[in-house]
C-alpha cells in the first residue's frame, strides 16, 4: 500500500510538472567551421572548438529531473557524478547519443573515472559511432585504481566483448555471467551488477532468462529504470501485456524527464485498452522531445526514437478523435519527411475530409496501387459511394489474382468484398465475408498492438447495419469493445442500434460510454461519426426488435 | 401529520431494503461478450473474453466490487465443481470491477490465498461493468449461471448480502449447471 502511494506520488509529480523537464536552450556557441579556413591558424580553431573527443559532440546540458535513478561510483568530483548519473538514466532509456555525450562531459570532470569510461563504451557502442573498444580500454586501464564493485562490472563487459581471450559469444557471456555471479554474492544490493547480469542476454527483445533478474532488481529498486524498461518490453513480446502495466508506470515515474517513457506505455496500454491517459503520455512524449532537441541541439533525424514516437502518438490521436491534435503533429511529422498514411487516412475519413482523403489516395496509387484502392474503398463505403466502392472491390480482386498468398491482401479483400454485399443486397454473404476476416484475426496478438483489436470487428458491425442485421449488427459491436475498450465505433454503433430497436436504457449507456471514450475528441468528428451509425441504423427494420430485443 | 409521514417514511425504507437487489442480464437474456484483464490462471496478464471461450458450454460469471471472505467461500465452491468435470465441460470465473479496486498483482496474490485452481479471476477496469450487463451500482456481487449462451440463474446482493445460506444456494445451482442425468 506504502509503495503504491509513494509510486501513485512519484507519477503524479511527474505529469503534472511543467513540460520543460530540459533548462533554458543555452546560448548556442560560436559555430566552428567544417573546414578551416586558410587564413586562420588551425591550432585556434582547435582550442576554440567546444566538441569532446570521442563522441564529437558539444558537452551535455544537465537536466535536474530527467530520471531518479542514482548510482555512486569511485569519483570525487560531484559533477562527474551528476553527469555520470545523467548517462545511465539515458542508457537505461536507449538515448544512446546522450549516454555517450553525458558520459564524456562527466570525464571532462574527472578523467580517471573508470565507470564513466564504461558507460562512455556502452553509448558509443550502442549509438554506433566513435570509438567504444578504445573507451572500454581505456576503462580497464583505470580499473586498479576503480572500486571492488567497478573492477568486476567492468571485467564482465570485458569478457563480454572478448577482451580477456574467450572466443565465441557463448563462451564470452558464460564468463561474464560467471563474473557477475561471482559479484553478486559479494554485493547483492548492487542495481548495475543486476541489470549487467540480466542484460547477458540482450536488451529490448529481452529473452526470459533476463526476467528473474530484473525483476530482484525491482525489489530492491522498484522504479529502476531499467528493469522497468525492459519487463515492459518482455510482457509485451511474451503475450501478457497486462503484468507490464506496473513496469510502464514504474518506469514513468523512474524517468520524469525521458520521452521514452512516456511513449513506452503506449506499448501495452494501447493493447489493454488504458485509453484514459495513454495518449496525453505519448503527447507528453513528443513535448519533452522536443524540448530536448532544442535544448540539446539534437536535429530530428538525430533521434533514432523520434519517428516511432511520433507516430505512435498519431496512432493514439486518431483512435480516440483526436484529430485536431493529430493534424498538428503531422504538421511536425512531414516537416521531418515521416509520412503516416493510414492513421492520416483514417483521420481525413474521420474528418470528413474527401478533398484531401482524394489527395492521399492518389499520392498512393504512385506507390501502391493496391493499398490505394483499399483505401479508395474504404472513403467510398463512408460516403455510401456503391460504384466507387465496386470499381475498387474490382482492382483488389485483379490484384488477387498475382498474389495468391499475400495474407493482408485476403483480409482487405474479404473486408471490403463484405462490406460491399452487405450494401448491395446480398447482405448474409457478405456478413459470412466480414466475420471469416474477423475469425482469422481475433487472435492474432498482432492486431491488437496499437489499438487495432477491433477494426475488423466493427467493419462486421457496420456491414451488418448496412445490411439491416439486428443481430449480428449487436454480436459485432459487443465483440469490437471486447477487443477493444476503446472503440467509439462500437460503442456508438451500439447506441444506434439501441435507440433504433427502442432499448432507450441501453442506448443511453452506450452514448454515455462513447461520450466517455471520446471525450476529448473533436465535437463535429464525434458528431459526423454518430450521425453517420444512426443513419445506418436506420437500415435494420424496427420489426428486427422482437428477435434482437433482450 | 408529520409523525404519520415520518412512520411512512420509515416504512418504506424497511420495504425497500428487503426489495432483492436485481443486477445484470436476467433469466432467458443473453450474457454478451467481454474482456478483461487476467489475474490468475494460464491467461494471467492477458486480456481475455471467456464468454466468447465458452460460447454454447455452461459458465458462472462472477462480477464483484469488493474482495471478502463470503465471495472466496463462493469461488472455493465453484472451483470444486469445475474442477470436479472433466475439463472444458464448466466454466467459471471471476471480475473485479474497477482498476482502482485492486491491481492485477493483488488480485493474483488474494485468488493463491483462496486457493483457488479452476477459476481465473481478473479486473475489468470500468466500474460500471461491461455495458449491456446493466449491473446494479448498489450490487456488490453478482453471479450469472448461463447455459447455450442463455442465462439460466442470475444472483444479485448488496454489500453484507453474500452469506453461507446464499453461498450455499449458489453452490447448489452451479452443481447442477450442465450436469448429465
Amino acid at each position: 500500500m506504502t509503495s503504491r502511494f509513494w509510486l501513485g506520488l512519484v507519477i503524479l509529480a511527474a505529469t503534472c510538472g511543467p513540460v520543460a523537464a530540459f533548462p533554458k536552450v543555452p546560448k548556442p556557441p560560436a559555430r566552428v567551421p567544417d573546414v578551416t579556413p586558410v587564413h586562420a591558424p588551425g591550432m585556434a580553431f582547435v582550442a576554440l572548438d567546444p566538441r569532446m573527443k570521442f563522441t564529437k559532440l558539444q558537452p551535455a546540458v544537465y537536466v535536474p529531473d530527467l530520471c531518479v535513478y542514482r548510482y555512486r561510483v569511485g569519483t570525487q568530483s560531484a559533477e562527474c557524478q551528476k553527469f555520470l548519473d545523467q548517462a545511465l538514466g539515458y542508457f537505461y532509456s536507449y538515448v544512446w547519443i546522450e549516454t555517450a555525450r553525458s558520459a564524456e562531459t562527466a570525464l571532462k570532470y574527472d578523467p580517471e573515472c573508470a565507470y564513466a569510461w564504461l558507460l562512455l563504451h556502452k553509448g558509443l557502442d550502442k549509438w554506433g559511432k566513435g570509438d567504444a573498444t578504445a573507451a572500454l580500454k581505456k576503462a580497464q586501464e583505470l580499473m586498479p585504481k576503480a572500486s571492488h564493485r567497478e573492477q568486476l562490472l567492468i571485467t564482465a563487459r570485458l569478457h563480454e566483448k572478448g577482451l580477456m581471450g574467450a572466443a565465441g559469444v557463448d563462451e564470452r557471456r558464460k564468463q561474464a555471467a560467471k563474473t557477475l555471479d561471482e559479484m553478486l554474492t559479494i554485493y547483492d544490493d548492487d542495481q548495475e551488477a543486476w541489470f549487467a547480469r540480466g542484460a547477458i542476454y540482450g536488451t529490448q527483445t529481452v529473452q526470459i532468462e533476463s526476467v528473474p533478474f530484473y525483476k530482484a532488481l525491482l525489489r530492491i529498486n522498484p522504479v529502476h529504470p531499467g528493469a522497468n524498461h525492459e519487463l515492459v518490453h518482455f510482457h509485451e513480446g511474451a503475450k501478457r501485456p497486462a503484468l507490464g502495466w506496473p513496469n510502464a508506470r514504474g518506469y514513468m515515474a523512474s524517468s520524469p524527464g525521458l520521452p521514452h517513457a512516456f511513449h513506452m506505455q503506449a506499448h501495452l496500454a494501447m493493447r489493454i485498452g488504458k485509453w484514459e491517459s495513454t495518449t496525453d503520455w505519448s503527447w507528453r512524449a513528443i513535448e519533452m522531445e522536443r524540448a530536448y532537441h532544442k535544448a540539446q541541439g539534437v536535429k530530428a533525424h538525430e533521434d533514432h526514437q523520434y519517428s516511432h514516437h511520433l507516430e505512435t502518438l498519431t496512432t493514439s490521436l486518431v483512435h480516440d478523435g483526436r484529430f485536431r491534435e493529430a493534424a498538428e503533429i503531422r504538421d511536425v511529422a512531414t516537416g521531418h519527411g515521416y509520412k503516416f498514411t493510414q492513421s492520416w487516412f483514417r483521420m481525413y475519413v474521420g474528418q470528413r475530409d474527401w478533398a484531401t482523403v482524394e489527395k492521399l489516395i492518389a499520392e498512393q496509387r504512385k506507390s501502391d496501387k493496391i493499398l490505394a484502392s483499399y483505401m479508395a474503398a474504404i472513403a467510398a463505403f463512408a460516403r455510401n459511394d456503391t460504384a466507387r466502392a465496386a470499381a475498387e472491390v474490382d482492382v483488389l480482386r485483379q490484384a488477387k489474382q498475382t498474389k495468391k498468398n499475400d495474407r493482408r491482401l485476403d483480409q482487405r479483400l474479404d473486408e471490403v468484398q463484405g462490406r460491399l454485399l452487405c450494401l448491395t443486397g446480398s447482405g448474409d454473404a457478405g456478413i459470412k465475408l466480414l466475420k471469416r476476416t474477423v475469425d482469422k484475426t481475433k487472435n492474432d496478438y498482432y492486431y491488437h498492438a496499437w489499438g487495432g483489436g477491433g477494426y475488423f470487428m466493427e467493419a462486421w458491425g457496420l456491414g451488418a447495419l448496412d445490411a439491416g442485421n439486428a443481430a449480428e449488427a449487436e454480436e459485432a459491436f459487443l465483440e469490437a469493445l471486447a477487443h477493444d475498450s476503446g472503440s467509439a465505433t462500437a460503442a456508438l454503433g451500439m447506441q444506434a442500434l439501441c435507440a433504433r430497436l427502442g432499448r432507450t436504457e441501453e442506448a443511453n449507456r452506450f452514448e454515455v460510454l462513447a461520450r466517455r471514450l471520446w471525450a476529448k475528441a473533436d465535437p463535429t468528428a464525434f458528431e459526423h461519426l454518430r450521425a453517420d451509425l444512426t443513419a445506418r441504423a436506420l437500415r435494420v427494420p424496427t420489426a428486427a426488435a422482437t428477435t434482437a430485443a433482450r | 401529520m408529520f409523525r404519520s409521514c415520518l412512520i411512512l417514511i420509515v416504512a418504506c425504507g424497511f420495504a425497500a431494503a428487503k426489495d432483492p437487489c436485481v443486477s445484470g442480464p436476467q433469466v432467458g437474456q443473453r450474457p454478451g461478450p467481454y474482456s478483461f484483464l487476467v489475474a490468475s490462471g494460464p491467461e494471467r496478464g492477458q486480456p481475455t473474453c471467456y464468454v466468447c471461450e465458452t460460447a454454447e458450454k455452461p459458465g458462472v460469471i462472477v462480477f464483484s466490487r469488493d474482495l471478502s471472505a463470503p465471495l472466496a467461500k463462493l469461488l472455493a465452491q465453484c472451483d470444486a465443481t469445475v474442477a470436479a468435470r472433466p475439463k472444458g465441460e464448466l466454466r467459471a470465473w471471476m471480475t473485479v470491477l474497477g482498476e482502482k479496486t485492486v491491481t492485477i498483482d493483488a488480485l493474483g496474490q488474494w485468488a493463491k490465498d483462496a486457493g483457488l485452481k479452476s477459476v481465473p479471476t481478473g479486473v475489468f477496469d470500468d466500474p460500471v461493468g461491461p455495458p449491456t450487463y446493466k449491473l446494479a451500482e448498489d450490487a456488490e456481487v453478482t453471479v450469472l449461471l448461463f447455459v447455450d449462451r442463455k442465462v439460466v440463474s442470475n444472483f444479485a446482493f448488496r454489500p453484507g448480502e453474500l452469506d453461507d445460506k446464499a453461498v450455499e444456494r449458489i453452490a447448489d445451482e452451479v452443481g447442477k449447471l450442465g450436469a448429465k442425468k
